[in-house]
Formats: C-alpha cells, sequence, structure tokens
C-alpha cells in the first residue's frame, strides 16, 4: 500500500507541473521546445543526466550486467560518457550559436534538400519510438513486480501520465520533471548501493563474492570484439547528435553553459552506472544466481531485501528513469514532426498555437503507437535500443560533424553521408551472419567514405556557407 | 584555404587521447587478460567512465575562469 502512495504522489507531482506550465510554455515555441532558453548549467546537467539514464539505465544496466557480463556491459556504457566530451567539444559551442531548436533545423540549413528535411525527422521518429517501447517494458514490469499491479495495466498507467504532461508542459516542464526524476535516480542507486555496501560488506568484498559466485561475470565473454566495440561506438557516436540531448544543447543560457552541463551531467551518469554494475549486480549474482528474465535483477534485490517504504522509492525511481527519458523522446518526436515536418516543409505559416496543438496530437500518437509495441516487449531492452540508437548514430553522426568541421563538406556529401549511413546500417542489422551492433562498424566509415568521395564529385561549397559556419566556432 | 575549421589544441589532444585510450582498451589482449576476476576490457572502461567525465569538467572550468578574467580585464 505504501508503495502505491508514494508512486501515485509522484505522478501526481509530474501531471501537476505539466499542467502548471501548459499555459506559459503553449504560447511560445521557444518555450515549448527549448524551455526559452535559459536553463542554467546545474539544472540542464541533472535533466540530460535524466533523459539519458533510462530505463536502461537502471533496470537495463543490471539486466544487461547480469545477462553479459561487467566489461561488455561498462563498454556499452562508457560509449556513452566518451559521447558527452565529443559533444561537449564537437557540437555544443556551434550548435549553440546556431540558435534553432532541432538536430533537423542544422542539417537542413547545411544540406538544404527534402531527403535530408524528411528523410532525417522519420529516423528519428522510427528509431525513437523503438527507443520509447524498451522504456515502457521496464515501466511495465516494474510496476509489475513491486506493486503488483499487472504488466499491461501499468503500461497503460504509465503512457497515459507522461503522456499527458509531455503534451501540455513541453520542454519546460520536461526540465523540471527531469531535475526530480534524475534527483530520484542518483539518491535511490547510490542508496541501494550503500545499503547492500553496509550489509555485504565492502565494495572489493561485494565485487570478489559476485566473481567467485559466478566467473562468467568479470569475464569479456563468448561475444565477438566486434559486438562490444560496435555497442561503444553506437553510442559514443550517438550522444553529439542524439535530438534530446541536442534540444538541452538549445535550452543552455549560452555556448559555455552547455558544455558545462555536458560534462557535469557525464559525471552524474557515470557514477549512478558504476554503482549499479559494480556493486548491485554482484550482490543480484549471488542471491539469484538462476533468473529467467535477467531485467529483472534489481527488483528482485529491491523485493527481498528493503522494506515498502524503499521498495514504493526505487518503484518511483524506476519509473522516473523511463519518464525522463521517454518524455524527452517523445518531446524529440513531435519536435521532429511538428516542427521540422509540418512547419517547415509542409506549411510555413503556421501560428505557434497551431504548432502546438499539432504537437499535442503527435505525442499522443507516437506515445500511444509505442504503447501497443510494448504490450508484446522485446527480450533484453538494452540491446533492443541500442540497436535503434544505432540507425541515428550510423545517419547522422558523419553529416553533423563533417557539415559542422570540414569545409569541403556539401550538399552532395551530406546526402550521401546520410543515406549510405542509414542503408548499411540496416542492411547490416538484417544480415543473420553479422555479429550484433557491428554493423556501425561498417556503417560509419561507409557514411564518411560517401560524404568524402560525393563532396570531391559534388558542387563545392558557396564561400557564404563556409562563411556561416565558421561564425558557428567563433573564436574556437 | 585549410579543409577543416579550427579547433583548440587542447581540445583536439583530449579527443585524439580519448580515442586512443578507447582504442587501446578493446584491443585482444584486454580481452583475455584479467585482474581481480575481471578482463582489463572491464578495467579500462572503467577507468575511462571516470577520467573522461574529469578531465573534461576541469576543462571546462579552467575555461570559463579564463574567460571571467579577460571580461573583467577588458571591463576593468
Amino acid at each position: 500500500m505504501i508503495e502505491r502512495i508514494l508512486v501515485a504522489a509522484y505522478l501526481v507531482v509530474c501531471i501537476l507541473i505539466g499542467i502548471l506550465l501548459s499555459r506559459r510554455v503553449l504560447s511560445s515555441r521557444d518555450e515549448y521546445w527549448v524551455a526559452g532558453r535559459r536553463i542554467g548549467p546545474w539544472v540542464n546537467a541533472m535533466a540530460i543526466m535524466a533523459a539519458l539514464a533510462s530505463g536502461g539505465s537502471i533496470v537495463g544496466v543490471m539486466g544487461y550486467a547480469y545477462e553479459a557480463g561487467i566489461p561488455a556491459t561498462l563498454a556499452l556504457f562508457a560509449g556513452a560518457v566518451v559521447g558527452f566530451p565529443l559533444a561537449s567539444i564537437l557540437v555544443a559551442r556551434p550548435l549553440r550559436r546556431f540558435g534553432k531548436f532541432t538536430i533537423t533545423d542544422f542539417l537542413s540549413w547545411r544540406y538544404p534538400h527534402p531527403i535530408v528535411r524528411i528523410g532525417v525527422p522519420i529516423l528519428i521518429v522510427v528509431s525513437f519510438t523503438m527507443y520509447i517501447v524498451a522504456q515502457m517494458k521496464a515501466a511495465g514490469i516494474t510496476a509489475e513486480a513491486l506493486l503488483g499491479i499487472p504488466y499491461n495495466t501499468s503500461l497503460t498507467l504509465a503512457t497515459l501520465v507522461f503522456v499527458l504532461y509531455v503534451s501540455v508542459g513541453g520542454m519546460l516542464a520536461i526540465t523540471w520533471t527531469d531535475v526530480i526524476q534524475g534527483t530520484l535516480m542518483v539518491v535511490v542507486v547510490l542508496g541501494t548501493a550503500m545499503l547492500l555496501m553496509a550489509r555485504n560488506g565492502s565494495p572489493v568484498e561485494i565485487f570478489e563474492a559476485g566473481i567467485q559466485a559466478a566467473p562468467a561475470l568479470g569475464a569479456a565473454g563468448e561475444r565477438s570484439l566486434a559486438t562490444d566495440l560496435g555497442a561503444f561506438v553506437i553510442w559514443a557516436a550517438a550522444i553529439p547528435i542524439i535530438p534530446h540531448v541536442v534540444m538541452r544543447v538549445y535550452t543552455a543560457r549560452n555556448a559555455s553553459d552547455a558544455r558545462l552541463s555536458l560534462n557535469l551531467a557525464m559525471i552524474l551518469y557515470a557514477v549512478v552506472i558504476l554503482a549499479a554494475v559494480m556493486v548491485i549486480v554482484p550482490v543480484g549474482k549471488v542471491l539469484f544466481p538462476t533468473l529467467g528474465d535477467s531485467d529483472q535483477i534489481f527488483l528482485k534485490i529491491m523485493e527481498s531485501q528493503f522494506n515498502p517504504v524503499i521498495r514504493g522509492l526505487a518503484v518511483a525511481a524506476v519509473l522516473a528513469a523511463v519518464m525522463s527519458t521517454t518524455d524527452a523522446l517523445l518531446l524529440a518526436c513531435s519536435s521532429a514532426i511538428a516542427h521540422d515536418l509540418v512547419a517547415n516543409v509542409w506549411g510555413r505559416n503556421l501560428s505557434s498555437r497551431a504548432i502546438s496543438r499539432i504537437n499535442i496530437v503527435v505525442v499522443w500518437i507516437v506515445g500511444l503507437i509505442a504503447m501497443a509495441l510494448a504490450y508484446s516487449p522485446p527480450e533484453l531492452i538494452t540491446g533492443y535500443y541500442t540497436d535503434a540508437i544505432g540507425a541515428l548514430s550510423a545517419g547522422l553522426f558523419v553529416p553533423v560533424i563533417g557539415g559542422l568541421w570540414w569545409k569541403r563538406a556539401n550538399l552532395t556529401g551530406g546526402i550521401a553521408a546520410f543515406v549510405v549511413g542509414v542503408a548499411v546500417y540496416a542492411a547490416l542489422v538484417l544480415l543473420p551472419d553479422v555479429p550484433k551492433r557491428a554493423g556501425i562498424l561498417i556503417a560509419l566509415p561507409a557514411s564518411a567514405a560517401a560524404m568524402w568521395l560525393a563532396a570531391l564529385l559534388g558542387k563545392t561549397e558557396t564561400p557564404k556557407m563556409i562563411e556561416a559556419v565558421e561564425r558557428l566556432h567563433g573564436d574556437n | 584555404m585549410k579543409k577543416f575549421f579550427p579547433m583548440s589544441r587542447g581540445d583536439f589532444c583530449f579527443v585524439v587521447a580519448l580515442l586512443v585510450l578507447a582504442l587501446v582498451s578493446f584491443l585482444p589482449w584486454a580481452r583475455s587478460a584479467q585482474w581481480a576476476g575481471m578482463s582489463m576490457l572491464g578495467w579500462m572502461m572503467a577507468l575511462l567512465m571516470v577520467l573522461s567525465p574529469t578531465i573534461a569538467l576541469v576543462r571546462v572550468i579552467g575555461e570559463r575562469s579564463r574567460s571571467a578574467s579577460r571580461r573583467e580585464e577588458v571591463e576593468g
């Protein structure tokens, strides 16, 4: 009962924030999508961390470590951590100076062609819908395991709550709910790790006991090197271009604040992941050596080791992790459709209020489609959404970085890099003999080679565009 | 005309160092060699997760304080 009251209170707070902020944000696109561009570095850092630390980072990271071992898990999540300095150095400053709303805004300006204007938002929506499905599974199994609410019911309830507050509250609501959610996540994961240490000994003793009980936990395992490297590269390349992180760069007050918040977020994220993998998972492996569904490990520990109040907080934290990512993904999807497609491609004269209404409809449609897909959830959520993010990395990394840093990048090069990256990645994911997540190791070089070759064959970029990009770099 | 837009030397060295450390971590030796029950791949990744945010944060804070002092000098 106490668990349900805690979770209900938390959900009500999220909805209230969305409703309270709705009047303010629905009147302006700047307010709705980038929170008026006045979010300070500490708040933005917590929001970035919460947006990235998804259900995958609490339920999924532990499930992945339990199943695939700690080295493979750290390889995957270290990719995201390394991606933050890359984002901070390669994109934060020029994109913040560019000053629009979405990654598509930049790409459509740099490579003005319908393939980019239409193809990029569609890729974002498809990829993020898969990402949202994985988050919803995390919400569903958590509420089922710890609150006793059936999976489908909890899935439906969770979806309704976060779709409601995102659709009316926009980026400002997301920022403030993310701050609450990020804090809750950090407190619960670090608190759980500390309580387990108090009961089971130092981190070294816990780690040794886990390795002794299951030596495979510390081994690099039977997977190919290409799978681990592929997972690392997918996330390292994704962070600088992934829309819900890039939108956070636009919410910062200036370029310097954007860089600071990215780096602060990265530290918080690394601490949460390391505590989960190096302390909580080894304890779980000792207590539950033969779980059928690896994603259940954190929930099993909470159920067996802690009282109802802590269990309630844990459910709220997992829901927070799921919601903080899903809300950001939903907003990125809605901006991809309402802003990138409807406003910029099909109807430039729509009022802010009309765009906001379209946006609300889009959030509901994407949320409900993802919910319908999540009724038959994927087996291991971290692998599933990493595959989806791989498509974004393959298609967008080279055009964005090339467009910002390479003076010879031109229209044909940008289009070629986008199309070849996505096509090669999709083909390799569908081929049965290619190791999981290894496709990115071929797709990224193919995208870069396509950009280089097409840039040489295409028209040289105009001096006006080169000067404009130079201005984005300022006095680097 | 140079082919690339200029990047500060410090940023460039940091990015290269990160990539080299990542590359070394994925060499075959790191998968087979173990320390304290875990393969070196795991330890190197953990090290990367601690080092990269810490160094990046120190660099950004240093940059902000240098900009602030420059602004003060100009205003003063």
